[in-house]
Order: C-alpha cells, then sequence, then structure tokens
C-alpha cells in the first residue's frame, strides 16, 4: 500500500498541481464570480420576471456547466506529447495522480464555486453599504439566498455528471467534452428507447419489484388483455424501473466509472503514441 | 546497469520495429544513440524509461523492470524528450515545484550549470527562447542526479558556446553510477563525449563499440584521388579530396569522425561487423 500511496509524496503531487494550475483557478473563481454578479443582476430585472426566478436558480446549472468543462479536461496533459511525458515521468503512482486530480475536481470545485457565490456576495454586500438607498443598482442587486437550493440534489447531480465526463476526460484522447457529451448522449437515448419499448408491453403480469424485471420473459401472459389492472401494473413498474434506474444513474454509475478511470489511466501509462 | 532482452516493441503488433532486441548498457558511460529518421531511437529511450509497454521480453534497471513504472524507479530515470515541457512559472517556483520529487537533486550544481549556459533566472520560464528553455532543462536534467538519463536530441536549438559547455557539463556530471544515454543526429556535437557508440537502423542494433575499440580497428585518412574499391571500407567525397575510413593496419592513434563512422556502418554494415566481431581483413 505505501508504495501505491505515501503521504509525503501525495501532498507533492497535490502542490506541483496547485502551483501549475492556480492561475487557472483565480480565473475561475473570478469568471464564476462575475457571472454569479451578472445573474443577480439580470435576474433582478422587473420586466423580466420569469428569468429572475432563473437567474437566482440558475446559479447551479453554470456551476455545472464549468464543472463538466473543468473535469473532461482535467488530464489534458494526456494530449500533449511533451506534458504527457512530464506527467508520466513523476516520481510519483497513478493512484496518487488520480486521486490529486479527483479532489481537484469534486473538493476544490465546490471550494471554488462556494468562493465565487461567497465573493459575489461580500461584493453586494460591500455596495450595499457604500449606496445604502435609493440608486438604480440598490434596485438589481439583492444578495443571493443559496440556503434555499436544495444541496442534496446539486450534490448528486454533481457527482454524476463528474463521473461521466471525468472518465470521458481519462477515455477520450482530443475533443474529450464534445465526445463523452456525445457518447452520454447516445447512451442516454439507447437507455431512453430502451424503457420506452417496456413501456408499449402491456402483457405484464405480477412484475412489481425490479428482480421480477429478470423474469420477464417467463410472466408473459399471452391472453392478457389491456385492462385498468394491467395499466395500473405497467405504471407501477414503471415507477420501479425508474427508480432502479435513479439508483444506477445516482449510486453505481459514479462509482463504476470512477474505478473505470483509474484503470484506463493506468493503461494510459505504458499505451503506444506518448 | 540497464539490460534490455529479448524486446519486441511496433506501434503496430503486425509490424515490428524492435524483434527481439539484445542490448546492455553498463553505469560510468555515456552512450551515443545514433540512427536515421525512423530507426527507432525515441522509441528505445520511451522503452528505457518505462513509457511503452514492450510486446515481449523486458527492460530491467538493475532488479527491478523499468515498466514497472515505481515510485523508486522513476526517481532515478530522467527522461529529457527533445521537446520538453516547461510550465509557465518562476525557476524558484519551477525548484519548489519539483525538486521534491528527485532527492538526490543539487540546486548549487544547477544554478552554476544555469550560469555556465549563461541563462538568466528571473522572470518566468515560458518567457525563454527555445534554446534557453533546453539550456534550462537541461540544466535541470543534469542536476537531479538521477543514476539514468536519458537524452534526446539534447542540443537541438543550443548555440555554439552552449554546445561546447553542454559537452563540458555532461563530462563533468558523469561518475561510477550514472549513465547516460544521448540520441542525436548532431554527430559533430557529441564528438569527445559520447562512448560507446550505438547505431540503430530499422529497428535493429547495428553497431555497439568503444571509441577505443573503434580507433584501434578504423583508420581515417584525407586523400586527394579516389581510392581503390579494397582499399577502403568506406569513402566519401569531401572538398578537396576523399575522407577513406579503412582498417587500421598499423594500429596508429586517429582521431575518428563519427558521422563518417556511422555512414560506412549503415552503408557496409556487413564489412564493418565482420571486422569488429572477428577482427579479419575485410
Amino acid at each position: 500500500m505505501k508504495r501505491q500511496f505515501e503521504i509525503k509524496r501525495f501532498l507533492r503531487t497535490f502542490w506541483r498541481e496547485l502551483a501549475l494550475n492556480k492561475i487557472n483557478i483565480l480565473i475561475m473563481i473570478a469568471s464564476l464570480t462575475f457571472i454569479s454578479l451578472l445573474m443577480n443582476l439580470i435576474s433582478q430585472r422587473p420586466s423580466l420576471p420569469k428569468l429572475g426566478r432563473y437567474g437566482i436558480d440558475g446559479f447551479p446549472i453554470v456551476a455545472l456547466i464549468y464543472c463538466v468543462i473543468i473535469v473532461s479536461s482535467s488530464f489534458s496533459e494526456l494530449n500533449f506529447s511533451d506534458r504527457k511525458i512530464d506527467f508520466l515521468m513523476l516520481p510519483s503512482t497513478t493512484f496518487e495522480k488520480y486521486i490529486v486530480k479527483f479532489i481537484y475536481t469534486t473538493v476544490g470545485f465546490i471550494l471554488l464555486s462556494i468562493s465565487s457565490v461567497g465573493l459575489s456576495a461580500i461584493i453586494i454586500e460591500i455596495y450595499h453599504y457604500l449606496f445604502p438607498s435609493g440608486t438604480l443598482f440598490r434596485k438589481l442587486l439583492h444578495s443571493y439566498y443559496y440556503y434555499n437550493y436544495n444541496t442534496d440534489r446539486i450534490f448528486q447531480n454533481y457527482i454524476m455528471f463528474h463521473s461521466i465526463f471525468f472518465f470521458g476526460g481519462i477515455y477520450f484522447r482530443k475533443l474529450e467534452l464534445g465526445k463523452t457529451f456525445l457518447a452520454a448522449i447516445g447512451i442516454m437515448a439507447a437507455l431512453g428507447i430502451y424503457l420506452s419499448v417496456l413501456n408499449v408491453l402491456p402483457f405484464f403480469e405480477n412484475v412489481s419489484t425490479p428482480f421480477d424485471m429478470m423474469n420477464v420473459s417467463m410472466q408473459i401472459n399471452e391472453n392478457a388483455d389491456l385492462s385498468l389492472k394491467s395499466w395500473s401494473k405497467i405504471i407501477e413498474l414503471n415507477r420501479t424501473v425508474k427508480d432502479v434506474v435513479i439508483l444506477c444513474i445516482y449510486n453505481i454509475l459514479p462509482i463504476f466509472l470512477w474505478t473505470l478511470g483509474f484503470i484506463r489511466l493506468q493503461e494510459n501509462e505504458v499505451s503506444d503514441g506518448v | 546497469m540497464i539490460k534490455i532482452s529479448d524486446m519486441s516493441f511496433g506501434y503496430r503488433k503486425k509490424n515490428l520495429l524492435f524483434n527481439n532486441l539484445n542490448l546492455s548498457l553498463s553505469a560510468g558511460n555515456i552512450y551515443g544513440l545514433l540512427g536515421k529518421n525512423g530507426a527507432g531511437k525515441t522509441t528505445l529511450l520511451k522503452l528505457i524509461s518505462g513509457l511503452l509497454y514492450p510486446h515481449n521480453g523486458s527492460c530491467s534497471l538493475g532488479e527491478e523492470k523499468t515498466i514497472a513504472r515505481n515510485t523508486d524507479l522513476l526517481k532515478e530515470i530522467f527522461f529529457l524528450p527533445e521537446n520538453s515541457f516547461l510550465p509557465a512559472v518562476k525557476t524558484h517556483e519551477y525548484l519548489e515545484i519539483y525538486t521534491p520529487f528527485y532527492p538526490k537533486f543539487n540546486k548549487e550544481k544547477f544554478f552554476q550549470y544555469l550560469k555556465d549556459l549563461e541563462i538568466e533566472t528571473n522572470g518566468k520560464i515560458t518567457n525563454l527562447s527555445y534554446g534557453q528553455k533546453k539550456k534550462f532543462s537541461v540544466a535541470f536534467a543534469l542536476a537531479a542526479e538521477t543514476k539514468v538519463i536519458l537524452l534526446d536530441e539534447p542540443t537541438n536549438g543550443l548555440d555554439i558556446p552552449a554546445k561546447s559547455v553542454f559537452r563540458k557539463l555532461v563530462a563533468s556530471s558523469i561518475n561510477e553510477e550514472k549513465i547516460f544515454v544521448i540520441s542525436t543526429h548532431q554527430v559533430r556535437d557529441m564528438k569527445h563525449l559520447i562512448d560507446p557508440i550505438i547505431i540503430l537502423d530499422n529497428g535493429e542494433v547495428i553497431f555497439n563499440q568503444q571509441i577505443a575499440e573503434i580507433e584501434r580497428k578504423l583508420s581515417l585518412r584525407l586523400q586527394r584521388e579516389e581510392p581503390e574499391e579494397n582499399e577502403a571500407l568506406y569513402y566519401e567525397n569531401t572538398l578537396g579530396g576523399y575522407a577513406i575510413l579503412s582498417e587500421n593496419h598499423d594500429g596508429e592513434d586517429n582521431d575518428i569522425d563519427i558521422e563518417l563512422l556511422f555512414n560506412a556502418v549503415v552503408a557496409k554494415n556487413e564489412k564493418v561487423k565482420t571486422l569488429f566481431n572477428t577482427g579479419v581483413t575485410v
């Protein structure tokens, strides 16, 4: 284990990542703060009541878009010959390099988003302090109420998107964001088609748990008519399938993709075309 | 010691670049790795450093296979590619980032090397010119004090005085524990530095000899008249006559031109092989 992970070496790798990306991190905080302020400004325009709601609620979506871009490019050095050699020849294990990137794009990015929101709130508060009342901007700028967000849901979505684009960043060489996006759409479309096909099969009887799904072929009732009872079964089945799919997407998929990403990175270390 | 045993590798499995390659590199030497474009020089350096995985066979440093890429090995191998990556940081920041990974790194030597190579250390490294970046990377590679230093075309982009300084620095860095492997096309830059000389052609080591042995077996002379076919091992038309590489019959000391030697080995490989393997007249 010590060979795979050593705290001193890990900290060195962590420091290297921070030192090499500090400008990018500052740019990200600045731009996210700017977007946060801008959205606040737009959200308060009386002529755009609908946008107002989206303006406030939309910040997590912006942060998610940032996350997707950052995460998918977190292993971009593997796409450049010189940077790849620098990365691979660094006396640190693949596991340590992987964990460093993982922490930066999960904990690091969450801290970065909170910093941006905090910074924008401080700017707004300072503005209010300097211009207490009556100004045009006083009406336009209001502090956010981020504590109203459903943080569990945001976190779940973040983890799911992180795992998909983190894996894509390792798996694809060049245009990793676009390729991951297309692959994700393809998989979702296939899943959608599969579920739609399930929807139009009104022949299930006694199918109520996810485990019964495995025995679907055994339980087809060829003489069944479409009845209210069978419709209720279908709805119940759909709910079950939906629950299973959500369980997989939010809990199993991230772990699966993170593990797969690490294995792929190990393969990448000795792949051809370095 | 680096030992390459029965190693096969190709970027495509059907088209092998190296087929059962065997090579031993001993500590205390500065190996010159020569070859035409596409001969496999850089690939061999990558295989030695563990960046590429051979289809068959292995490459070991001491007892450990380099492909294991464990941190103890990585600490002892420095691979400087032709175009190395330097981040947009200042020199002292670069040292703060990278030197902890190399426990034997010698800062005093590093700054001395930079001074010798006339590099200013004030601004960001990325503001340096291509040649200056190369000098910076070379200085870092030498100061890292790793057991194995693999340099791919290290003199490309260096100015004329720097090439001379480079030779001095490398010569002063070598000791009984270190192995240098320098892949280069600039053989004149490496004169009086590389020894032994390894020549690769089509993925094969077609020549691997020490300079002393080469000078014992071969002699170089210049003459105005074109030599007879059996008089020379190899000859080239030069300004004012012919440069002739022939067997050294009288055992006199002479200064071999590596470029001429390379051309002779590639063009008359069988003859050269016979001469060096058996010592018989060709």
